[in-house]
């Protein structure tokens, strides 16, 4: 049996963690991986998972809790849930697109608990969204490792949310990595809520392999965690894809919060569009690293990517490192960074309006948050997410 | 209603106001014009407690209290209203939400009671009406992507659900065409009443015609040099300000 500790964990020696020291505070933790813990299962769901306002019993849902699955529900025809295991290995799916310079996956899958198959089938368009809730609830400090393979195939429609939370005495650092392979003309919406205790270590990556027409809409809450690294890569194999990242990350206090995306155009005509933000309270840090690369093939790639932080104290601080990497002639694109504090002049103008300073501050932040939130496709959940994050900043 | 005492300001060690007078009772219409460069838009801004400014002397007195004693919002509670030269965008802040958000601060701040999501529609959509507005822009981000009269036709729409003491026009005319100039003259003379004042800021004598002034001020240098009544605007529009400082 493998040791953890025969394992490096990334840390600021490998350029793509130059920001993220995830060893420093592996370090503090020591945290094993989480053996099954053996207890009763309930037949019920247990209060904290149906407590949780993104739990909805009548959609399909999975329930990890400390790493494992608790419960299942499929409510929709068309879609399969299996286990993965070395039996039923997924060869749809192309590793080679997502190849890793750090030991997380490696990790993960030394030390795997349960790892599902997600697959909707050929031209089925699921009206019920497909929740996953990962929950941990133990105190002693551990890792947890799952994976996810999820496949769309053609014609296929789907919405995924994730979310990551667990009750206030948990010490655990997640190490989840999914892979979605999107069949030609399949479309998903993906939701990734990491709402993780304030103890805890948050590191995920999602690999996209997108085939012809299809479109992915990625949203990206991260509000918890001690540190949190998100990561989304993409591997654009064919032409008329769609591919957007939205991502809000939300720090109050002393955390760690990384978004780190890399796109990969590699064939003509595709798009792919990022938009992320950040807000920054106390001696809390951001960090969001995307890249870009257009291969020599991809021509007519339209490319965007844009990244703003609000700076709410003086000790908060961000680094940004948007990249873009060009070897085809004929592209659009475009990146840019900005980090500041509220703009003075919209607060005067609030304030000349009536609004007391602090008001005027809340109104602001929220337009921040709102513009980003706008064009949100499930209206429901977006109410959910802008409440959740008025809890954070207030 | 308003009393300016001897005002001296300086921006950056540059006087800008330089023993300013004025006084502006209730229900009069006052215009102040002058040149570029002359303090007119500092003097906007003094009023509404925008900071930068060095008040090197002078008293400013606002019914019956010192205006430096109260923070922005506190004017806008007390009834000050300056309709900006420049109103500023704010993205993801729907109009609506902020339209709401500023008359239920001011209420507040008068001890009334706040209004609720019907009873503020109602009234926003008759005042909207009033003044011609939009309404699917005032369901957008505050001025976001508004033209420059749409940002101006939002500053009036503001002033009539704030009903001021004092409203202060700062060259809310300009880059206005006729029609449009017409409309914001016509929200004006619509709130006007014997307890309700207006210093109106412009370059130009044209807004004039549609707001009849009481008094009107010729501002060079950061003083008034000529006060007179409506008929001075027309004598300015004629000789210019070189034939008049």
């Amino acid at each position: 049996m493998e040791k953890l500790k025969n394992f490096e964990i990334p840390n600021k020696k490998i350029e793509a963690w130059k920001f993220t020291d995830l060893k420093k505070v592996f370090e503090k933790n020591s945290f094993e991986p989480v053996k099954k813990i053996k207890t009763k299962k309930s037949p019920d769901i247990s209060s904290a998972i149906s407590k949780n306002i993104f739990f909805n019993p009548k959609t399909n849902f999975i329930i990890f809790k400390n790493g494992y699955v608790e419960k299942m529900n499929i409510e929709s025809s068309g879609l399969e849930i299996k286990f993965l295991n070395k039996n039923n290995k997924n060869k749809t799916f192309n590793q080679k697109n997502f190849n890793r310079n750090d030991s997380l996956l490696d990790i993960n899958k030394t030390f795997s608990n349960d790892n599902l198959i997600i697959n909707v089938k050929k031209n089925i368009k699921l009206s019920k969204s497909i929740s996953i809730f990962y929950y941990n609830s133990e105190k002693k400090k551990y890792l947890i490792n799952n994976r996810i393979h999820i496949t769309l195939e053609e014609n296929a429609h789907a919405e995924i949310n994730e979310v990551f939370f667990s009750n206030k005495e948990a010490v655990y650092w997640n190490n989840i990595h999914n892979y979605i392979c999107l069949k030609k003309n399949s479309n998903l919406d993906h939701y990734k809520i990491q709402l993780e205790n304030i103890k805890s270590v948050h590191s995920s990556s999602t690999n996209v392999d997108c085939e012809n027409s299809s479109l992915y809409n990625n949203f990206i809450f991260s509000v918890g965690g001690n540190l949190s690294r998100i990561e989304v890569t993409s591997s654009i194999n064919s032409s008329d894809i769609n591919f957007n990242i939205k991502g809000l990350y939300l720090a109050k206090t002393s955390q760690h919060h990384d978004i780190t995306t890399l796109m990969q155009h590699k064939h003509p005509e595709s798009k792919s569009n990022q938009h992320i933000k950040g807000i920054l309270q106390k001696d809390s840090s951001g960090v969001f690293q995307g890249k870009v690369i257009v291969e020599q093939d991809a021509q007519k790639t339209d490319a965007f990517q844009f990244n703003q932080n609000l700076l709410l104290s003086e000790t908060a601080e961000v680094n940004a490192k948007p990249e873009l990497e060009i070897y085809a002639d004929d592209v659009k694109c475009s990146h840019g960074a900005t980090t500041g504090e509220l703009d003075e002049e919209m607060l005067f103008y609030l304030r000349s309006r009536g609004l007391k300073k602090e008001d005027a501050k809340k109104l602001l932040i929220e337009g921040f948050i709102n513009e980003l939130f706008d064009d949100l496709k499930n209206k429901e959940l977006k109410q959910k997410l802008l409440l959740t994050s008025k809890k954070i900043i207030y | 209603m308003l009393t300016i005492k001897d005002l001296h300001v300086n921006v950056e060690d540059k006087k800008i106001l330089q023993g300013l007078n004025l006084e502006i009772l209730p229900g009069e219409v006052h215009a102040i014009m002058g040149p570029n460069g002359s303090g007119k838009s500092t003097l906007a801004n003094i009023l509404s407690g925008k900071e930068g400014y060095e008040i090197k002397k002078g008293k400013i007195n606002f019914i019956n209290k010192n205006l430096f004693d109260l923070e922005p919002e506190q004017r806008a509670g007390e009834g000050l209203f300056l309709a900006f030269q420049y109103p500023v965008e704010i993205p993801g802040v729907s109009g609506i939400n902020f339209l709401r958000t500023t008359l239920n601060s001011v209420r507040k701040y008068k001890k009334q009671k706040e209004l609720d999501g019907v009873n503020f529609l109602k009234i926003l959509k008759e005042k909207a009406k009033s003044i011609k507005m939009d309404e699917n822009l005032i369901k957008r981000s505050v001025n976001t992507g508004f033209s420059g009269g749409e940002k101006k036709r939002s500053e009036i729409l503001q002033m009539s659900l704030l009903e001021p003491k004092l409203a202060i026009l700062d060259e809310t005319d300009s880059g206005l065409d006729i029609d449009a100039l017409k409309i914001v003259a016509n929200g004006v003379n619509n709130l006007k009443n014997s307890n309700r004042s207006f210093l109106i800021i412009t370059h130009y004598q044209r807004l004039l015609n549609y707001i009849v002034p009481d008094k009107v001020h010729v501002l060079s240098k950061g003083k008034i040099v000529k006060s007179g009544n409506k008929n001075l605007a027309l004598e300015l529009e004629k000789k210019g300000y070189e034939g008049i400082i």
